[in-house]
């Protein structure tokens, strides 16, 4: 079993704790600019997604892995489009307890 | 000049094709509508088949379908970037399948090995429809390990919801139900019941509704004790009243005391069950000491992160 390589769970707070290394996090589509996805994360930071070719528009969830460039941006490798019905509220309070109180489960 | 004979494989198709007219109208079984079991090689025939006749619509039988049920054993596994493929062999030929592209799944998985060698045994693969259930997966991992790591009783006497973990049965859709017992505490004092749930039906949930029956009981004590929530550890021993629990203790009497004000400074339970059915997350039924909780995945899944969070 491999756990080198974890993808923390991240919201628009906490991305910033992990710019440069591979997260994972739930954003909701609001636009596309040009191939540059305007989202909004569970915390309802601004975020934008670059190389995400093909994903969903909005209001769709996607699942965004990828490498933060800065604190309002990533770089994604991968997207998963979860539906317009997903519920931000329980995966917000996953990233808080994932990054803090319970950090040593997931990284 | 010669007629031209059609070459084997052309000829066998027509032949099953002869052998399995189409019909005017595509037929219907209502016992095996939308899946079809068949062998190998009745789906290569009748692939041939439609393709010999030119029909894109692929049918078996005469049954249009896209959906079979085949059945046989995983060889040839080979795993790429994207997906996973691999040789499906049913004893009558193999078929090439591919899955798992890029798609959630959960898995059951039976542990095995040591040290080095260790790997796990997938029993149950099925694929995530609902990607509520992704966050509620690792909730859900919080949540256990919360309860199984919960300090033991004779070390402190937390409010803590009883859980028997190793028997938890994930679920994946429909109603399910959860006995949640308030078991009756005899002390000195009046604790307010104590809530425990029998957790050899806690179900994780994954979609529609859930419902929990609660049960508790009431307390005979003298004195005036928070509400408790019985541990299931199998160290744990409630307070049996009076004098002879202390003598019990061994005389660390000091310490059931800190014990007790520990429980004094726990939360009302009562008053939790109180704003969860003003908030209609559990509903009284039998009598004031049975209450049932009927809530939808979002509800549960907040409560839950709620339950997590401090």
């Amino acid at each position: 079993m491999d756990t080198s390589v974890p993808s923390p769970f991240v919201n628009g707070e906490t991305l910033k704790m992990f710019v440069g290394r591979r997260v994972r996090t739930v954003v909701q589509v609001q636009r596309n600019e040009s191939g540059v996805l305007v989202v909004q994360s569970t915390d309802g930071h601004q975020l934008t997604i670059r190389g995400a070719p093909g994903a969903p528009e909005a209001p769709h969830y996607i699942e965004v892995m990828g490498i933060p460039d800065s604190d309002q941006s990533i770089r994604a490798e991968s997207w998963t489009d979860f539906g317009e019905n997903f519920d931000p509220v329980p995966f917000n309070g996953l990233c808080k307890l994932a990054s803090d109180k319970y950090k040593y489960l997931f990284l | 000049m010669p007629s031209q004979r059609p070459g084997p494989a052309a000829a066998a198709a027509h032949d099953y094709a002869a052998a399995t007219p189409s019909p005017s109208k595509p037929r219907g079984n209502p016992r095996y509508s939308g899946c079809v079991p068949a062998t190998v090689r009745h789906i290569a025939r009748s692939l041939a088949a439609a393709d010999a006749g030119g029909d894109p619509a692929f049918s078996i039988d005469g049954v249009k379908t896209s959906n079979v049920r085949v059945l046989g054993k995983v060889e040839a596994v080979v795993s790429a970037e994207t997906d996973v493929s691999f040789t499906l062999d049913d004893g009558t030929g193999k078929i090439p399948l591919v899955r798992w592209a890029g798609v959630y799944v959960r898995v059951h998985v039976d542990i095995t090995g040591f040290q080095t060698n260790q790997q796990g045994f997938a029993r149950s693969i099925r694929p995530i429809t609902n990607f509520n259930e992704v966050v509620l997966h690792f909730i859900e991992c919080i949540h256990v390990h919360i309860e199984n790591t919960r300090p033991k009783m004779q070390e402190t006497f937390p409010p803590a919801v009883q859980t028997n973990a190793y028997t938890q049965v994930p679920y994946t859709g429909g109603v399910t139900e959860h006995q949640v017992h308030f078991a009756p505490q005899v002390n000195q004092g009046q604790l307010l019941p104590a809530a425990r749930t029998n957790a050899s039906t806690y179900a994780p949930f994954t979609g529609g509704v859930r419902e929990h029956q609660v049960h508790f009981a009431p307390q005979v004590n003298q004195g005036q004790f928070h509400p408790t929530v019985q541990t299931n550890r199998s160290t744990y021993g409630p307070f049996s009243g009076g004098s002879s629990a202390y003598s019990g203790t061994g005389g660390q009497q000091h310490d059931l005391q800190s014990k007790v004000l520990k429980v004094l400074q726990a939360p009302d339970i009562m008053t939790v069950i109180n704003l969860l059915a003003d908030s209609g997350f559990v509903c009284w039924t039998i009598d004031d000491f049975h209450v049932k909780c009927a809530v939808f995945s979002k509800e549960f899944l907040s409560a839950l992160s709620n339950n997590c969070v401090g």
